[in-house]
Order: structure tokens, then C-alpha cells, then sequence
């Protein structure tokens, strides 16, 4: 999954067309590890959704923008828009995220 | 087939599997939606023995996992969907259909933390409430933050979490912690650390952008209050990872596995339990990893037994 490099990089991909999943995460969080063991995996299957990782720290102020307040959280743009936020305490496997993706659909 | 699985990769799992590596039983070991346990959420470890200096939860998880591996025991991510335990060799069946046999199975899945079970906690889990201060404190910079439990591990996240907090207040149902002394008075030392004692929480509060309350009562008086926070940090103990077994083992009406005292052995022949998810009263590091040593001992003579007749 691509990283997030800039603030600009982050505003340019949220406004893309179609949907935007930006992964909040950090170095030190366990979960965020957890969820990168399979999130490439899962990824693949949604060729409709472009992902990204964004580090929560690196970008402190989208993640206070966005309310991220625990982390991993997956959030889906929409034409600049957050339309959807999972946080990792509900997406601890594939399934559990994937029946989520589901769920976001055009 | 396998001679050995453990799933579930905590202490007691790591250790079960150094010693069934450390005798050539090649074991492979399932890491599940936790990889590392509960250790891995925590910050410094101080009375695992052989750091006199104290050792960090996930690097300590870490030197295990490497110690099992060094002796060659083998690893795989893997959700366990189901079992089948009603004859030997077992059959496992993970998440996307794959299917492990083994001789015997070792179970060290732990316990994942509990919540509250008040409304308005877990559609806000993410958005405020949270059960891992390590994981969430850093968003909560210069915010007011309340810790539900009066434990050890209450007493060590509110510590932590002032590092981010502009305060921190700890509430417990009882008037009494049932934290150590030495955990007491280290948040009882900690100015930021403020007390609603006594007061048992009823609802979590929320607005547009999450978490803004929690409603208590008073347990004295019977007055009910709001107390203003932006996060919700719950410690309040943890609960056994059972179900997936679907009630194949002998469980007590917590969910904790049942032991044969003075053993692993869970009530089916060839399937041992270590770590949190049995029933324990210590719950400690090192309990746990004393427990994996005795599955995996139990395993061996296990397979002897089995392997003679």
C-alpha cells in the first residue's frame, strides 16, 4: 500500500474520482501491524477502491480533522467527503474488513 | 499432519512452542487477531524475571517469538474458524477454508479486554472509547481523558496516558482498587490523576465528533452526574477467548477452559490449554509462560504415550 507523502498528496487523493480508503496508522501501534499481516491481501479483491496509508503522526492534523481517535482506522473518501470510518477494533481479520468494503459501493 | 498445534501467541503459546521446538516436535503455531497477546499493548514489563532493568511488553514478545524460531518452530497467520475435536487427529478449519491436521492442540488464545457493556460504548469504540492506551493515548493530546477500572492495569494506563492528557480521572465502581500498592501510589503521586471513586458508569455520552461524557452514579447517594471527557479509556478486565470453540471443551461459566489441577489437560484427550484462557488466578507474564512450559511438557509425554501403543 502506498504511503502518503504530503499534505498536498493527501488532498489531491481524497478528491480523486471514486472512492478513497486512507489507512491511519503509526509505527508503535500493534494493531496497525496486525492489520498490515493481511491488508494486501484483502486490498487486491476491491480494484474499484484506491488505498492508501497515512501515518497518524506524520499527519497529525488530518487525523484530528477526520476524528481518528484509534488506530488502525480505515476511511473512505468520496469526492473530498469521509463517508465511512472502521476502526480496528471491529476489523481484527480479512473477513471482518472485507464485509465492510462490502458494504461501500457505488 | 502435524504432532503439535498452538494457537494464539502470547506468552504461554511462545513458550509451549520453544519447548516443543527445543524437542524436535516441529510445531506449528497459529498467530491469530492478536499476534503477541495482551504484552503487546502494554509499555514496560518490570517483574518478568532476567530484565533487571525492565523490558518493553512488544520487545519481550518479540525476543520469545525469535527464541521459538531459532529451534525452528513454524509460524503462520491463520484464523481459526472451527475445530473438529471429536476424534483424534483433530481437524482445524481457518478462515478461508484451508484445513490443519494434528495429534494434539494446544490452546493459549488468552483473553481480550472487556468493555463495560453500557450503552453508547461500542458504537463509539474508535470515536473516543478505546481499550488500549498505547494504541490510542497519542490522539488525545491535551485532553480530558477518564480510565474506568481500579487494577493494576487502570492504575498503569492512566499513568501512561497523562503523558498526552491534560488530566486524567480514574473511575471505579468500589470505593477500594484492587491495583497493588506499589501501582496505587504511583498513580496516587501523579498530579494529573484525579479520582471519582465509588461511582458506577451507565452510559457512554456522545455528540457529532464522538465521545463527550460518561454518565455515573453515585453509589453512596444514588445522584446521577455527567462527567465531561473526550475519551474513554476501559480497564476493566478481560474475558476468555472461547467461543470460537463452540463448546467442544469444558469451559466454567466465566468461558475459562478447564484444567485438570496440577495439569494442561483440557477434558478431550490430546488437547491442552495454558495462558489466560484457562482458569487462573494470576494471570501474570510469567504464570503464563510457566503454564505453556507445562502444556508442551504434557505434550510430549503425550505423544510417547500415543506413539508406544
Amino acid at each position: 500500500m502506498e504511503r502518503i507523502q504530503s499534505q498536498e498528496q493527501f488532498q489531491a487523493k481524497i478528491n480523486d474520482e471514486g472512492y478513497t480508503v486512507m489507512k491511519f496508522d503509526a509505527t508503535w501501534c500493534p494493531d496497525c501491524k496486525n492489520m498490515d499481516r493481511f491488508i494486501g491481501d484483502v486490498i487486491k479483491d476491491y480494484p474499484d477502491k484506491k488505498f492508501y496509508a497515512v501515518d497518524s503522526e506524520q499527519f497529525e492534523e488530518f487525523a484530528g480533522k477526520y476524528e481518528v481517535k484509534g488506530i488502525p482506522s480505515l476511511l473512505v473518501f468520496k469526492d473530498g467527503e469521509k463517508i465511512a470510518h472502521l476502526h480496528s477494533k471491529f476489523a481484527k481479520t480479512p473477513t471482518q474488513i472485507r464485509e465492510y468494503l462490502d458494504t461501500i459501493k457505488a | 499432519m502435524e504432532n503439535a498445534i498452538v494457537i494464539g501467541t502470547g506468552p504461554a503459546g511462545l513458550t509451549a512452542a520453544i519447548y516443543l521446538a527445543r524437542a524436535n516436535l516441529e510445531p506449528l503455531v497459529i498467530e491469530g487477531p492478536e499476534p503477541g497477546g495482551q504484552l503487546t499493548t502494554t509499555t514496560e514489563v518490570e517483574n518478568f524475571p532476567g530484565f533487571p532493568d525492565g523490558i518493553m511488553g512488544p520487545e519481550l514478545m518479540e525476543n520469545m517469538r525469535k527464541q521459538a524460531e531459532r529451534f525452528s518452530a513454524k509460524f503462520r497467520t491463520g484464523w481459526v474458524n472451527s475445530f473438529d475435536l471429536s476424534k483424534r487427529p483433530f481437524n482445524l478449519f481457518l478462515e478461508g477454508g484451508e484445513e490443519l491436521v494434528t495429534k494434539t492442540l494446544i490452546l493459549s488464545t488468552g483473553a481480550s479486554a472487556k468493555y463495560l457493556g453500557i450503552p453508547g460504548e461500542k458504537e463509539n469504540v474508535g470515536r473516543g472509547v478505546s481499550t488500549c492506551a498505547t494504541c490510542d493515548g497519542f490522539f488525545f493530546r491535551g485532553k480530558k481523558i477518564i480510565v474506568v477500572g481500579g487494577g493494576d492495569s487502570a492504575m498503569e494506563e492512566a499513568h501512561f496516558l497523562t503523558k498526552f492528557a491534560s488530566e486524567v480521572r480514574i473511575v471505579n465502581r468500589r470505593e477500594e482498587l484492587r491495583a497493588s500498592k506499589i501501582m496505587q501510589d504511583r498513580a496516587r503521586q501523579n498530579n494529573k490523576i484525579t479520582w471519582s471513586l465509588n461511582k458506577t458508569p451507565l452510559e457512554v455520552v456522545a455528540g457529532n465528533s464522538g465521545v463527550a461524557g460518561l454518565k455515573v452514579r453515585n453509589n453512596s447517594t444514588g445522584k446521577e452526574e455527567i462527567i465531561d471527557t473526550d475519551g474513554i479509556f476501559v480497564t476493566i478486565g478481560h474475558t476468555p477467548n472461547t467461543k470460537f470453540l463452540n463448546g467442544q471443551l469444558e469451559t466454567d461459566e466465566v468461558g475459562y477452559l478447564k484444567v485438570k489441577p496440577g495439569t494442561s489437560e483440557t477434558n478431550i484427550l490430546g488437547v491442552f490449554a495454558c495462558g489466560d484462557v484457562k482458569n487462573n488466578k494470576y494471570r501474570q507474564a510469567i504464570t503464563a509462560a510457566g503454564s505453556g512450559a507445562m502444556a508442551a511438557i504434557d505434550v510430549e509425554k503425550f505423544l510417547e504415550q500415543i506413539e508406544n501403543h
